[in-house]
C-alpha cells in the first residue's frame, strides 16, 4: 500500500502530466495501433514487396535479359533455374545447372519456362500488374459505388431506398458469372473492360451492408444532435455517417479486392479472363493447369508442375494479405480499441 | 429560491395546439392506414430566463414534443413562435440561423456523442456549422465550454468511451452551450444517471442558467427532479396537456386526478409521514385509438358520466393554473 502512494502523484501534477502528453490525432492513433499488429504489418510487407516488383517489372527483366512474350519454342517446359543453381553453388550437382543455362542460350530462368518457352518470372512480373490494377481499380470503383448508393438509400429512406432495394436484389439473383459470361460474349475481355465489369458488377453487397449501417447510425441520437446543430444532410453525411461507417467500408474493399483477385483466376479459367498473350496471374494458373499431368518421356518427371506453383502461390498470399489489412485496419481504426492490446 | 410568479418575464416560447401524428403505414403499398397521436392539441408558453418543466409517464408524447418544437420531426398541426418568428415556416437558411438560439440535451448520453470523434471537435462542431472559421478561436471556445460544464481542457482530445455516463451529459451540455443559446431543451438529461450523479448535473444546469439567463424546457419522468428545477409544471398525459401551474402552486395543490396521482406515488422521506396513495388502475391507453371526451376518464378515481362523453377545456381555474377537468 505504501508504494502504491508513492507512485500515484498528486492530481494536480497528474494534470500536467496528461497535458505534457501529445494529442493524439485520428490518423496517429490508428498508426499507433498498427504499429502494434505484427501480422497486418507482415501482409502490407508482402504486398509492397509483390506492388513494388510489379511496378519495376520493365527493369527487372531487362537485367535478367528475358521478356514475357518472347517465345522459344526449343525451350518449352524449362525447370526453374534457381534449384539447380543453388545446387551448383554448393558443389552438390554441378552439371544440371550449365546444361539448363546452355539449353537457354545462356539466360537463366529462375522459374522455368513455359509452353512456348516464355520466362515464367518475367511473366508472373508483368501478370501481377495487370492482375492488381483489375482488382484494384474495379474494387475501389465498387466501394466508391456501394457507398454512395448505399448511404443515399439508407438515409434518405422512402422511395429512394425501395427503389435502390429492389434494384439490388433484383441484380443479386442473377449469377454473377452469367451476366459476366453475357458481358464478356458481347465485348472482349480486356484488362479495361474486364476492370469496368468488374466494378459495376461488386457494389451491391457493399450498398447492402452500407444501408444497414447507416439505417443504424441515423436513428442514433448524435446525427439527430447534428440536426439540431444545423448540420446539413450532407455534413451529417460526411462528418457522422460515413466515418461511422468506416469499418464496413474497409473490411468490404479488402475482402473485396481479394475477391476480385479471385474472381479474374475465375473468369480466366473459364477462358473468359484477360486473353493470351497478356500475362494475367489467373490466365497463367489456368493455362498451367492444362499441363499438371504432363511427363517427359525420358525421365518420367512432372515438366509443367513448376508453372501452377508460382501464380497459385501468389494469388494465395495476396489474397490473404488483404484480408488480414481488413481486419487489421477495422481495428486500428476503432478508437474504443486505442488502448487495448 | 426561484421567483414566485415569473409573470413579469416575456414569452420566449410559445407552443400553439401543437399536433405530431406518426402515420402507421400497412399492406403492400404501404398506405397510411392510421395515426398515432403523439401529441395531439398542446399549449403552453416558456417565458425568458425561466425553467418549464415537462412531466408524464413514458410514452406520453413529451419528447415528442421537445423533438416537434425543434423542428426535428414533422408535425401535423399547429405552430410554434420562438420570440415573435414562426419556427415551422421558416425556411432552411432562417431556420439554420434560428438553431443557434435553440439546442437540446440528449436523455441518452451514451449515444447522443458520436463515438469515432474527439470530445473537443463534438463541442466545436455547432461552431464550424455556424461559420467560425477560425481554429485557434474554435479551440479556445472548447477549452471555455469545458470549463464551463466542470471538465478539464485535456478532455477535448479524448472518445466520448473513456468517459463515464454523468461526464459525458456534461460533454453534451457543453455542445449545446456553444452557440450561447437563449433556450435549451433538456429532454430527459438526467434519467439515464445514477442519482448522485443526477443531482450534479441539475445544479450544473441551474448554475449556467443564472450565469447566462436562458430558458429551459425541462422534460422528465422524475416528479423531484421536476420540482427540484422548474419555475413552472406541464403535466402530460397521453398526447395532451392536463395540468399547467408554477411549481409551488401545483406541487401544493395539485387540481388534476392524474397530477394527484403522481404526486402521491412520490416517496417522503420520512417513515411516519403516512401519505395516502392514490393507485390508478389499468394501462395507459394506445395513443393509436386514445379514449373518447376526457382520456383519463376510463383510468380516473372520480370520472363521471360526462368525462367518457365531452373532452374537457384547458381552462384557468386558478390564477395561472390551468387543469382540463370538468370536476375541478
Amino acid at each position: 500500500m505504501a508504494l502504491e502512494q508513492t507512485t500515484v502523484p498528486p492530481l494536480a501534477v497528474s494534470h500536467t502530466l496528461v497535458l505534457t502528453n501529445k494529442p493524439q490525432s485520428y490518423l496517429d492513433m490508428a498508426l499507433a495501433r498498427l504499429r502494434r499488429d505484427p501480422l497486418t504489418l507482415a501482409a502490407l510487407a508482402f504486398l509492397l514487396a509483390v506492388g513494388l516488383l510489379a511496378a519495376a517489372a520493365g527493369p527487372i527483366t531487362a537485367v535478367l535479359g528475358v521478356d514475357p512474350n518472347q517465345t522459344h519454342p526449343a525451350n518449352h517446359f524449362q525447370q526453374p533455374y534457381l534449384i539447380p543453381y543453388l545446387q551448383w553453388l554448393l558443389g552438390v550437382d554441378t552439371k544440371t545447372a550449365p546444361t539448363l543455362l546452355y539449353r537457354s542460350e545462356g539466360v537463366p530462368h529462375w522459374l522455368g519456362t513455359d509452353q512456348l518457352g516464355r520466362d515464367q518470372l518475367a511473366r508472373l512480373l508483368y501478370g501481377a500488374r495487370v492482375s492488381l490494377s483489375i482488382a484494384l481499380v474495379a474494387a475501389a470503383l465498387s466501394v466508391v459505388l456501394g457507398v454512395m448508393v448505399g448511404a443515399l438509400a439508407g438515409y434518405f429512406g422512402g422511395w429512394v431506398d425501395d427503389i435502390v432495394m429492389w434494384l439490388i436484389t433484383t441484380l443479386t439473383t442473377i449469377p454473377d458469372i452469367y451476366l459476366l459470361i453475357i458481358v464478356s460474349a458481347i465485348f472482349r475481355p480486356t484488362p479495361a473492360t474486364l476492370t469496368l465489369f468488374l466494378g459495376f458488377l461488386g457494389w451491391f453487397g457493399t450498398a447492402r451492408l452500407m444501408r444497414g449501417n447507416v439505417l443504424k447510425v441515423r436513428s442514433l441520437e448524435y446525427t439527430t444532435a447534428a440536426r439540431a446543430l444545423g448540420a446539413s444532410n450532407i455534413r451529417v453525411m460526411l462528418r457522422h455517417v460515413i466515418p461511422n461507417s468506416l469499418p464496413i467500408i474497409v473490411v468490404s474493399t479488402t475482402v473485396g479486392i481479394g475477391a476480385l483477385i479471385s474472381a479474374e483466376s475465375v473468369l480466366s479459367f473459364l477462358g473468359l479472363g484477360v486473353q493470351p498473350p497478356t500475362a494475367t496471374w489467373g490466365n497463367m494458373l489456368y493455362r498451367a493447369n492444362e499441363f499438371v499431368f504432363l511427363r517427359d518421356p525420358a525421365t518420367k518427371g512432372f515438366m509443367g508442375l513448376h508453372l501452377l506453383f508460382g501464380p497459385g502461390v501468389l494469388i494465395t498470399l495476396t489474397v490473404l494479405s488483404f484480408y488480414l489489412i481488413g481486419d487489421g485496419l477495422r481495428d486500428a481504426l476503432d478508437p474504443m480499441l486505442k488502448n487495448k492490446k | 429560491m426561484a421567483p414566485t410568479v415569473s409573470t413579469a418575464h416575456k414569452d420566449l416560447l410559445v407552443v400553439q395546439n401543437l399536433k405530431t401524428y406518426f402515420p402507421v403505414r400497412s399492406g403492400v403499398f404501404q398506405r397510411v392506414s392510421a395515426w398515432v397521436k403523439a401529441v395531439d392539441d398542446v399549449s403552453f408558453t416558456v417565458r425568458e430566463g425561466e425553467t418549464f418543466g415537462l412531466v408524464g409517464e413514458s410514452g406520453c408524447g413529451k419528447t415528442t414534443v421537445s423533438r416537434s418544437i425543434l423542428r426535428l420531426i414533422p408535425t401535423q398541426g399547429g405552430s410554434v413562435f420562438f420570440d415573435g418568428q414562426e419556427v415551422f415556416r421558416l425556411r432552411s437558411q432562417e431556420l439554420k440561423a434560428l438553431r443557434r438560439h435553440m439546442q437540446i440535451v440528449f436523455q441518452d448520453p451514451y449515444s447522443s456523442l458520436d463515438p469515432r470523434m474527439p470530445v473537443g471537435d463534438i463541442i466545436a462542431e455547432s461552431l464550424l456549422i455556424h461559420g467560425v472559421k477560425n481554429r485557434s478561436e474554435r479551440n479556445a471556445a472548447v477549452q471555455e465550454m469545458l470549463a464551463k460544464v466542470g471538465l478539464n481542457p485535456y478532455h477535448a482530445h479524448r472518445y466520448p468511451h473513456e468517459f463515464s455516463g454523468g461526464q459525458r451529459q456534461r460533454i453534451g451540455i457543453a455542445r449545446a452551450l456553444a452557440l450561447n443559446p437563449r433556450f435549451i431543451v433538456c429532454d430527459e438529461p438526467v434519467s439515464a444517471l445514477d442519482v448522485s450523479i443526477q443531482s450534479q448535473i441539475l445544479n450544473l444546469l441551474k448554475d449556467l442558467q443564472r450565469e447566462y439567463g436562458f430558458s429551459y424546457l425541462f422534460v422528465a419522468h422524475d416528479l423531484s427532479v421536476v420540482e427540484h428545477i422548474s419555475d413552472r409544471v406541464g403535466v402530460m398525459y397521453l398526447g395532451k396537456l392536463v395540468e399547467m401551474a408554477p411549481r409551488e402552486s401545483l406541487f401544493i395543490e395539485p387540481l388534476h386526478p392524474y397530477t394527484r396521482a403522481l404526486m402521491s406515488a412520490i416517496p417522503v422521506p420520512d417513515p411516519r409521514r403516512r401519505r395516502e396513495r392514490i393507485v390508478l388502475k389499468g394501462e395507459v391507453p394506445s395513443p393509436l385509438n386514445p379514449p373518447s371526451g376526457c382520456r383519463f376518464h376510463p383510468r380516473c378515481p372520480i370520472a363521471q358520466e360526462v368525462c367518457g362523453k365531452v373532452e374537457p377545456a384547458f381552462t384557468e381555474k386558478r390564477p395561472d393554473h390551468w387543469v382540463a377537468c370538468h370536476l375541478v
